[in-house]
């Protein structure tokens, strides 16, 4: 029975209650748990809301209220999220009629507000992973959450594949210790693999119902066709010839979000937006996760009140909710997956029943062919899957720690706890009595861990007593590394934003470098902070961030190969009108690549011997079977070879000429014996330092650096690749080394991904080439290498530019005999 | 780990004649002594006992290779160049017990330490005996201490900053080696412990390193 206030509420609205979010109310009235899928934009989070509002006001008519108040948890991923989220939830419940508090708790909290929640929990509670993980630290909290009846997790997907989910599925498994009675619900925006997504957060607790909303928007993608392209596709000026072009589309709406794949990217744009625009300074503003947090809340503030006509942006803007959609959004540079490309497509026309289309920009020719492909695959309804991460047993070590600040831990029934969760249903026996070791008194080998203590154990139960310990493991609860950042602040005071230690190190005292649309001097640095002033002079770096390197998705790529594969036949798009002479010389000089084989390009420069191999799966598959057939290449032939790879494919690259008839490839790529040949293939020690930061930080190995740090905690700061040198040499068996280990394999090799397309290769057609010259496929990769051997990026341009006008003379005179 | 003289590296520091041992030792033959710097003795427990899990065996190590410096040398005296210790120890903790065991293999050794910033967790001085507590040493001219900015002398032997080299042997990879870092008034000596992180240095044109790897010392 739906209350009459929530039909008024949609009736004022003249909303329609959709059927999905009728049958989720039913579900959540009958006791039950689930998961809401549905679009972004179509009402999922009144689905989850009026669930519990609707069973109150039931209530509130047939009997008289409960004694005890029901309480709701409303976890969000993003702090930023969590501000609207309580707006819009308690502005919901205030015109029902309801007197419900909605309280607000992250880290961003004020401590007398955070007392004042310990002392009486809220109505409802929206609070990140985070923050409910450091509140189920005391006691106190969780006495409070016998009275949570509703646990809503919104943007589930985001939170799936990463640590962050991890720790909130062990949450979860606590709170339905707590409350048998709990009911979750989840709120994911279309996935490839929804089912997997309930299952993850249901973990073994009870079965869980899929609600599904109505079927994905419509949405319309569109590219900002370049007049003339170039033979052969390189991205020199990150596509900034298009800018005339986008300026021109920004021109013609009120609002405009840009979308760039990096941080730096978002620089350049922004920088030449306001360069070619001087006019637009005060409408154009930029936003990325480096910037302070105080400057991008003003550009979000901007952008809502129609002061800012256009934000370049990252990432950094996917997530929010209905903040004022914007009139149209494009997107620069590949769209590297179709969710991706779909969400960020959702932030114009937001609201049911509106259509969203998003213009992309494509920085080289190819990249046009992934926009028609990315449409296509839309149509056909192909979204990416999100793997749970599974066993990761820093996570839980943090997570087991959290729990015994609050209370002695039984560890059977902390077992059974768990392995209640998804994430740890598989936990051996023996993982589980090292991680229990590894928290009370070493771990593995005993003898080495003399006077160890963190969490001690006494009448069979574990407990941290010590309030120094607690003190410092909650202030460092989270899984979110933070790597190594440095701050940057004005000489003259205040804070800009923060940057990787890595880029400073590389920087002089006097250097001017590109940030948040200003060029700063770097003057000193001290204490974890970067200190800058303004600078008027040209010579300029842009940061290279981390993590901007994202793959072309597996969805996506297999769409683009099957795509090129019947290009010359296929129903012609506006992309493919094109790069039709592209790809007609690509099929004259060698072959389309096939949807069902592997296209292998011989050919020879001066500079030596190539060999090209397209298996489209994304640029870290391609650096990790590139790696493999070099190395199995070396136990052949005595050659020094060099991989690089990119989306579509790796260049393996020799300056003695390698006699290839003589070996069969398809042994070359063979997933035998593969894991051991990655390893070989690749410096595992060093990716495995790298890999081990985060699980260092997360497990407590390691602090935080920060600036102002109690005195205390210098004397135990360490560095994780110190620590995990010292790990290898005395505790080899440590099984934070092996997950290491596993997780290099899994996010930097990929190797399921690896072992995918390896089989699928071999299933299929390997058709070698011999080509005359460097093929448009194959010169992306040619170009990519150049760039790595060369330092100035000026000496980079101007070759890559030579070897192109002489390739496409080449194709003219060869155009020419032909006739 | 035997030493072989083709190892070392002789040195003329203000008119004085000393050796760059392998494994991060300097060695002063007109005085017959072994000089080390930052050796943080029980680091690892100082960790352990914060409630950080690492386990034990970085002192050991490097007690190891101080036998096989003192060993090699039949020096007279170890001077340590402050940061003896990490943090405070107590009586009959491993590093202690470890210590003591291996004080009876050098009973005629003198030690002399100057303090270090680490050094002053440590208020009971007593628990390691016949270690002799300094600010600073003054022999022939030179001034030895933890930190050579807290003095003006002509010459300083010096530790605190524990310097290292980075030599990229390719585009990829980079490796740290800890240095005697050579300069116009003064000799910064690597740290002894492994267990440290360190700081890298660029030198001035006039300036010298010698790398410190556990078989050789060598000019950079």
């Amino acid at each position: 029975m739906i209350p009459q206030a929530i039909k008024a509420y949609f009736g004022k609205r003249s909303w329609k209650i959709a059927p999905y979010q009728k049958k989720a109310w039913e579900a959540y009235s009958r006791g039950e748990s689930g998961l809401i899928h549905s679009p972004t934009g179509t009402g999922k989070s009144l689905a989850a809301w009026f669930g519990p509002v609707a069973e109150y006001l039931n209530k509130e008519t047939r009997e008289s209220k409960s004694p005890e108040e029901r309480k709701i948890l409303w976890i969000t991923p993003l702090r930023a999220l969590a501000v609207d989220t309580v707006q819009s939830l308690e502005m919901s419940v205030r015109e029902i009629g309801l007197d419900w508090e909605v309280g607000l708790r992250t880290g961003d909290t004020p401590s007398n507000i955070k007392a004042k929640q310990k002392k009486k929990l809220p109505r409802c509670l929206v609070t990140t992973p985070e923050s409910l993980s450091l509140a189920l630290s005391y006691a106190t909290f969780q006495r409070h959450f016998r009275a949570v009846d509703c646990v809503v997790v919104d943007e589930w997907h985001e939170l799936i594949s990463t640590k962050r989910g991890v720790q909130l599925e062990l949450c979860l498994a606590r709170l339905r210790k707590i409350n048998t009675r709990l009911r979750t619900w989840g709120l994911s925006a279309t996935l490839g693999d929804p089912k997997t997504a309930l299952q993850c957060l249901m973990g073994s607790s009870n079965k869980g119902r899929l609600i599904l909303g109505p079927p994905s928007k419509v949405y319309e993608i569109h590219s900002i066709l370049p007049d003339r392209i170039e033979r052969f596709p390189w991205s020199g000026h990150i596509g900034l010839t298009l800018l005339p072009k986008v300026i021109e589309c920004i021109n013609k709406t009120n609002t405009s979000l840009v979308f760039t794949n990096t941080r730096a990217q978002a620089e350049i744009w922004y920088e030449k937006l306001i360069q070619s625009k001087p006019e637009w300074r005060n409408n154009i503003a930029l936003h990325h996760s480096s910037i302070a947090k105080k400057e991008r809340e003003s550009v979000e503030k901007g952008l809502k009140n129609g002061r800012l006509r256009c934000v370049v942006c990252t990432s950094s803007l996917d997530l929010g909710v209905d903040f004022q959609p914007v009139d149209q959004v494009l997107q620069v540079g590949s769209p590297k997956g179709i969710s991706r490309l779909l969400q960020r497509a959702g932030r114009s026309g937001h609201s049911p029943g509106r259509i969203s289309s998003i213009f992309c920009v494509p920085t080289n020719a190819l990249e046009l062919a992934e926009i028609a492909a990315a449409r296509i695959a839309q149509l056909q309804g192909k979204l990416e899957s999100r793997i749970p991460i599974q066993g990761a047993l820093d996570v839980l070590a943090q997570h087991c720690v959290t729990l015994s600040l609050a209370e002695g831990l039984n560890p059977d029934s902390l077992l059974q706890e768990v392995k209640s969760s998804f994430a740890f249903r598989d936990i051996s026996t023996s993982q589980w009595e090292w991680l229990l070791g590894f928290i009370s008194n070493g771990g593995s080998a005993l003898q080495s861990y003399p006077d160890y203590r963190r969490v001690e154990q006494s009448n069979s139960l574990l407990r941290c007593t010590s309030k120094k310990i607690a003190q410092r493991h909650r202030m460092s609860i989270g899984t979110i590394g933070s790597d190594n950042v440095m701050q940057i602040r004005w000489l003259r005071g205040g804070y800009i934003g923060s940057i990787e230690e890595s880029f400073i190190g590389k920087l002089n005292r006097g250097d001017t470098f590109l940030f948040g649309g200003k060029l700063l001097e770097l003057k000193q640095t001290r204490d974890m902070t970067a200190y800058v002033s303004l600078s008027k002079k040209k010579k300029r770096i842009v940061p290279r961030w981390q993590g901007g390197r994202i793959p072309l998705s597996t969805q996506l790529a297999e769409t683009l190969q099957s795509l090129l594969a019947v290009a010359d036949h296929s129903p012609a798009s506006p992309e493919m009108e094109i790069l039709a002479p592209i790809l007609e010389l690509q099929k004259k000089w060698s072959r389309l690549p096939d949807a069902k084989g592997l296209l292998v390009e011989q050919t020879s420069t001066r500079e030596g011997f190539h060999l090209y191999f397209f298996p489209f799966a994304g640029r870290f598959v391609h650096e990790g079977i590139g790696n493999l057939v070099a190395l199995r290449l070396s136990r052949v032939f005595e050659a020094t070879l060099h991989v690089t790879a990119n989306d579509y494919g790796f260049e393996l690259y020799s300056r003695t000429p390698i006699d290839i008839s003589e070996i069969p490839i398809r042994k070359l790529l063979s997933s035998n014996n593969l894991q051991q040949d990655l390893l070989e293939g690749i410096n595992e020690a060093e990716l495995s330092k790298r890999q081990f930061r985060d699980i260092a930080q997360i497990a407590g190995l390691v602090f935080p650096g920060y600036p102002g740090r109690e005195k205390s905690a210098r004397q135990i700061q360490a560095s994780s690749e110190l620590i995990f040198e010292v790990l290898r040499k005395y505790d080899p068996l440590n099984e934070l080394l092996n997950q290491s280990l596993l997780e290099v394999l899994d996010q930097q090799i990929d190797k399921r991904r690896i072992d995918n397309t390896l089989q699928r290769i071999q299933k299929g057609s390997i058709s070698l080439v011999e080509t005359p010259k460097l093929t448009p496929l194959a010169f992306p990769l040619w170009a990519e290498r150049i760039r790595t051997q060369t330092i100035s990026s000026e000496t980079w341009e101007k070759r890559v530019r030579m070897m192109a006008e002489n390739l496409n003379k080449a194709a003219f005179l060869r155009q020419y005999a032909n006739q | 780990m035997p030493i072989n003289k083709t190892d070392t590296l002789k040195l003329a520091l203000n008119g004085e004649i000393f050796i760059a041992l392998p494994m991060r030792g300097l060695w002063w033959p007109k005085r017959k002594c072994l000089i080390i710097s930052d050796t943080h003795f029980g680091k690892d427990e100082t960790f352990r006992k914060a409630g950080v899990p690492l386990p034990q065996g970085t002192d050991d190590e490097s007690l190891g290779r101080l036998s096989a410096l003192l060993d090699y040398t039949c020096a007279m005296k170890l001077w340590v160049l402050g940061d003896f210790l990490h943090g405070a120890i107590a009586e009959n903790t491993p590093f202690t017990r470890s210590f003591k065991n291996w004080r009876t293999k050098y009973p005629k050794l003198e030690i002399t330490v100057t303090f270090g910033n680490h050094d002053r967790h440590q208020l009971d001085k007593s628990i390691l005996q016949d270690v002799e507590w300094i600010s600073e040493i003054k022999a022939d001219g030179f001034v030895l201490t933890h930190d050579s900015r807290l003095t003006n002398a002509d010459f300083v032997l010096s530790g605190h900053v524990h310097p290292v080299y980075r030599i990229s042997d390719s585009r990829k990879s980079s490796n740290r080696i800890p240095v005697f870092w050579i300069r116009k008034k003064g000799i910064i000596l690597p740290a002894f412990s492994t267990f440290t992180g360190g700081k890298t240095i660029f030198p001035r044109s006039e300036e010298q390193l010698v790398g410190a790897l556990d078989n050789a010392a060598f000019k950079l």
